[in-house]
Order: C-alpha cells, then sequence, then structure tokens
C-alpha cells in the first residue's frame, strides 16, 4: 500500500520532474561542526565541492559494486558499476541550475569488462544490459531557502556535505502491464550521498571548484532490465565518486565505450531541453516503443 | 576495486588511474602485508598510539510501500589502537554513543517511537569490539578492496549478513524483529596517497563514510513490524578530544562509560566472536534480570 504522505518533492527530486527541485537537507545545526551564517554561502560551497561555478563544465567519476540482499535470505555481489557525470552550472532566476548528464557501464565483476548480456542467477537465464544513459539530469537549486541547502559537518579540515533522499510513489511500469520489469506497483528507493573536501580550501580559497570525492549508496528496486519480476529483495549500489579534472581522466573502459556508443555523453547540455531521464523512465521508453514496432 | 590480493583487473585498474610507473614504485599497491598496513595506517595508527574516529550518523526507517522518516541521530566515538603481531594486526577498539533528537540535536534518554506512539528507553552503545586483522586471512574473511586515482587512495570494507539471530522474537518479542540477523554494511575510507607512501607517518588522515542498512535496533522495541533501518553515516579520524564539535558529547559518554575514551588494553581470543547484537543481548538480559 503506498502511503499518500509520500514526499512529492523527493518524486521530483528523483529527477523525473522536467527540471526537478533540489530542496535536500537541512540547514546546519549543532550535528557537529561550524555553522554557516549565510545558507547562500553554504550553497555556494557545496556547488563548489560537488561542480563548478564558474560555469566550466566540471566531470566527475564514480565506481563500485551492485548487490542483491534480501533480509532473511542474503546478499550477493552481482556486477560492478563505473559511471560519471558531467555538470554545467548557470545561474536561474531563483537560484542555480546544474544541468547535467550521467552515463554509466554495469561491468562484470571479475573482468571489468562492460557487459551486454548477464547471468541472472535468480531466474538462470541471460538478460540483455541496458546501461546507464540518464540525459538529460537537471536540477534548479534555489537560493535564499535555508531548508534547501544540504546539511554540512566539519571536522578538524573535513568539510562534509550530506544529501539524503527518499522516494516511495506510484511505479511508472505497473506489475501488470510489465510483469518481467517491474517489482512493485510502488517505486521505492533511498540515495544516500556524502561529498567530501577540504574546509580550507572552501574557506580560505575563492577557487571555484575545488577538489572533492565522495560516497554514494543507493537502496531501491531492482533494476528494469534484470527482468526479476516481482521477486523480494534489494539492489544496493555503492561507489565512491572523485570530481576529475577533464573527460580524458576518466578510466580508459569508459571512454572507449562511450566514444563509440553516444559520445554527446561527454557534454553537459547547455539549456533545458527535455525531461529529466531515469534508469526506469529511459527502459520504458524502450520497451514502450520496441511494444509499439511489434504492434506496427 | 580488489581484494588484498590483486587481480588482473586490480592491476589494469592501478596502472589506469595511478600511472604505470608509480604503481611499479608503490609496495602497498601489490604487497599483501604491505596494503594491510596502509589500510591500518588509514583506519588507524601503525605506532601503537591512541587514537580516536568520530562518527556521525543520520538514522532512518525504510519500509517497503511507506515513507521513510529520519527518526534520530547517533553520534559516536572510537577509540582504538593497533598492536603489530606476526602476520598482522590487532585493532583494540571501544566505540561509545550517544543519541540525538534529529531536530533539536537534543541527547535522548527516551524516544518517542512514532509506530507505537509510546516512549521507549534507549540503550545508549558502549562496547568493546576487538578484532585480528591477519594477512593470511586478507582476500577472504579479511575483505579489504583499495583503488587509487592519483593522490587519492580509497579502501572499502563491504559486509553481507544473514544470520541467526541473538534475540529470536520466541523469546524477545519486544526486542526481536526477526529470526535471522540481517545487515549490509559498507565503509569507505577516504586518503592520502602521499601519506601512505611516508614512512614517517604513522597515521594518514582519513574520512569517510559508511551505510548501514540492518534490523530494527532493539531498543526500538519495533517487535516483528516489517522494516529496516538505515545508517547514514560520516566519521573522521581526528587527532584528539579537542577537535569534536559539540561539547555535550564526551561529558555525556563519560557519565555512561567511564572507560569511554580509553581504548582496551587488552585482547582476549574470544573478542573474534563479538557481535553488536550479543552486546544488546547481555544489557537485555540484565536489565530484564535474566535470559529469554
Amino acid at each position: 500500500m503506498i502511503d499518500q504522505s509520500s514526499d512529492r518533492r523527493s518524486a521530483l527530486r528523483a529527477a523525473f520532474g522536467f527540471a526537478a527541485t533540489m530542496a535536500v537537507g537541512r540547514e546546519v545545526r549543532a550535528t557537529g561542526g561550524r555553522q554557516t551564517a549565510d545558507p547562500d554561502d553554504q550553497l555556494r560551497m557545496f556547488l563548489r565541492t560537488t561542480g563548478d561555478i564558474s560555469g566550466e563544465q566540471s566531470v566527475s567519476w564514480a565506481t563500485g559494486s551492485i548487490y542483491a540482499w534480501t533480509p532473511g535470505i542474503g546478499g550477493s555481489h552481482l556486477f560492478d558499476f563505473n559511471l560519471f557525470g558531467v555538470q554545467r552550472l548557470t545561474r536561474s532566476e531563483n537560484g542555480w541550475l546544474r544541468l547535467g548528464r550521467k552515463a554509466g557501464l554495469y561491468v562484470d565483476k571479475a573482468s571489468g569488462r562492460p557487459l551486454t548480456t548477464w547471468r541472472n542467477p535468480f531466474i538462470e537465464r541471460d538478460v540483455e544490459v541496458v546501461h546507464l544513459n540518464n540525459n538529460p539530469s537537471i536540477i534548479e537549486i534555489k537560493t535564499g531557502d535555508a531548508a534547501a541547502v544540504p546539511e554540512l559537518w566539519t571536522v578538524a579540515d573535513t568539510a562534509c556535505f550530506i544529501r539524503d533522499i527518499f522516494v516511495t510513489r506510484p511505479a511508472d511500469m505497473t506489475v501488470d502491464d510489465y510483469p518481467l520489469y517491474a517489482q512493485s506497483n510502488t517505486f521505492k528507493f533511498a540515495e544516500l550521498f556524502h561529498y567530501f573536501a577540504s574546509q580550507k580550501e572552501l574557506t580560505e580559497s575563492d577557487a571555484p571548484s575545488v577538489a572533492a570525492v565522495g560516497s554514494n549508496t543507493r537502496i531501491g528496486n531492482w533494476l528494469p532490465w534484470m527482468e526479476m519480476g516481482q521477486r523480494r529483495g534489494w539492489l544496493i549500489s555503492q561507489v565512491h565518486s572523485k570530481k576529475m579534472s577533464a573527460i580524458r581522466d576518466l578510466p580508459r573502459v569508459l571512454l572507449d565505450y562511450w566514444e563509440k556508443a553516444d559520445p554527446g555523453v561527454f557534454q553537459a547540455p547547455t539549456a533545458v531541453t527535455a525531461p529529466n531521464q531515469s534508469s526506469w523512465s529511459a527502459f520504458k521508453a524502450r520497451v514502450d516503443a520496441k511494444r509499439a514496432g511489434a504492434r506496427r | 576495486m580488489s581484494n588484498l590480493t590483486p587481480t588482473r583487473r586490480d592491476l589494469a585498474d592501478m596502472l589506469n588511474f595511478a600511472g604505470s610507473a608509480a604503481a611499479a614504485e608503490s609496495n602497498f599497491l601489490a604487497d599483501p602485508a604491505a596494503r594491510l598496513e596502509a589500510f591500518v595506517k588509514t583506519e588507524g595508527d601503525t605506532s601503537g598510539r591512541e587514537h580516536y574516529n568520530y562518527t556521525y550518523a543520520k538514522c532512518f526507517t525504510f519500509i517497503d510501500g511507506r515513507s521513510d522518516r529520519h527518526v534520530f541521530d547517533r553520534e559516536l566515538l572510537m577509540a582504538r589502537r593497533y598492536l603489530k603481531i606476526d602476520g598482522g594486526w590487532i585493532r583494540l577498539h571501544r566505540e561509545s554513543a550517544i543519541y540525538r533528537d534529529p531536530d533539536s540535536g537534543a541527547i535522548l534518554t527516551t524516544w518517542r517511537n512514532p509506530f507505537l506512539e509510546r516512549d521507549v528507553e534507549v540503550i545508549d552503545l558502549g562496547r568493546e569490539f576487538n578484532r585480528k586483522y591477519l594477512v593470511a586471512d586478507m582476500g577472504r574473511s579479511l575483505n579489504i578492496q583499495m583503488s587509487v586515482s592519483g593522490d587519492d587512495v580509497y579502501f572499502r570494507r563491504q559486509f553481507l549478513v544473514s544470520r541467526r539471530a541473538e534475540l529470536q522474537p520466541a523469546e524477545y518479542p519486544l526486542h526481536g524483529s526477526a529470526t535471522t540477523y540481517d545487515l549490509s554494511e559498507n565503509h569507505d575510507y577516504f586518503t592520502s596517497r602521499a601519506a601512505l607512501e611516508n614512512p614517517k607517518v604513522t597515521s594518514a588522515p582519513s574520512r569517510g563514510s559508511t551505510v548501514s542498512i540492518s534490523n530494527w535496533l532493539p531498543w526500538m522495541e519495533m517487535g516483528t513490524a516489517p522494516g529496516l533501518m538505515i545508517h547514514h553515516i560520516r566519521f573522521a579520524k581526528i587527532d584528539g578530544l579537542t577537535d569534536l564539535p559539540n561539547p555535550d558529547f564526551v561529558p555525556a559518554l563519560v557519565a555512561r562509560y567511564p572507560n569511554a575514551v580509553k581504548a582496551p588494553a587488552t585482547f582476549a581470543e574470544e573478542d573474534a566472536n563479538s557481535t553488536g547484537m550479543g552486546w544488546y543481548k547481555q544489557i537485555i538480559d540484565r536489565k530484564r534480570g535474566g535470559p529469554g
């Protein structure tokens, strides 16, 4: 049953809106660290940590592993994940626009090679892998709203920005219409981010972009291409991230694959031109297009 | 990504990110014992000196089909020492924590359970959690993954646990949430390659992130209500207690556990089998005047 009090802003933040509004975390309080007097100043620090406020494109890379986990049964390491994001920060009427796109590869956990099919151990057959290509991924970040500024934790020289995103909402793909791909009629996930930078660098320099690393955990429904049907359990993705100085610094496996598959992924959008995409919305569009083609 | 014994893929990653010449020079990238020492230097201090890690967690519910809640925070101090032994290290580790109201930051002694709509007594954490890290266990029970990019070195420890619960619901209907104890826990550590490669540095600056997804905490008295807890935890190694940001934290810890800021002095072989839920069971049994 869906809890109707489900946070609508969270749903927007989940990148299904046209330009989702970011309103995450809370104003800094006494949870360990310096209070910034001005929320807009704190927001600028966050943007300098996660991007580049000069308007130049910034690049981040993340890598990690993906697990199946079912309480009462246990968990297993399924495959690894290698992804990157490009983004450009521009001023908007209300604050900032983060114009971005994300692309990634699900890779074999032993060889590191991109998977084209994956042997699903639960259903004991091969499924076609659909790699991540979210184009675009755009968020509007409002200024003048302390509640919209990600929480900042500071200890010694560590500055850590925190984002916790929880989404529970009706699924795009229902079990009746997409029995192979939809785990449930409720789409649910939690996505948890930490971004780490040097407090000294943030406060003592005016650099529009500072060095940063981070950690991101997501727990949610199975990926639709896994064809898990309504099997009970959660998919857990755990990656660590780093802001890179340029596209050429990304791992070769990402460059080689995406240069051939879609070289446009290396350029952040310059304007809001299309609705945001997620793995689920892109997959649904793909299935719907296939079905429409078959009917012709 | 790798276990402590590098695979062909790990080596390819290292060459990709670290540069082939640099990789060849870096002992900790290839030698398992050196890699374990690098991890100890990251998590702790190879000199044997007592040191502290400070963590702060936001604690959430995660219930299928329902929206989730930020129910409380947990502020935790680890007092640790690492001792070199033949074939590895002993980690002497004490962790002590208080819980805070997520809005006011006030220290909680009771917590208003919004599902039960009644107050429950908070059990503050205060336990030893000593472990042996043996080179021989690396890639098996001691699974430490590593990757390198420029000066950034990243270690990960991942735990996926599903085992018989210490607190069985039949015997502990309020505190036992399932017949199995289920845990997915991931620790990410970020440190500097230059610090790891400097033989004069025994404790590399480090910070990181942990996400723990598990059954309800026993003291929440959720019984077998469906759902999970998520702890979203950030941590940093600190130079001393003066780095701690909340002035009421250490006094609150010491009032509850006088040894909270002291690493344990000794290691017993049975320490290696201790569990967090086992510790809760002891506390609950003591409060109830006996097990079951």
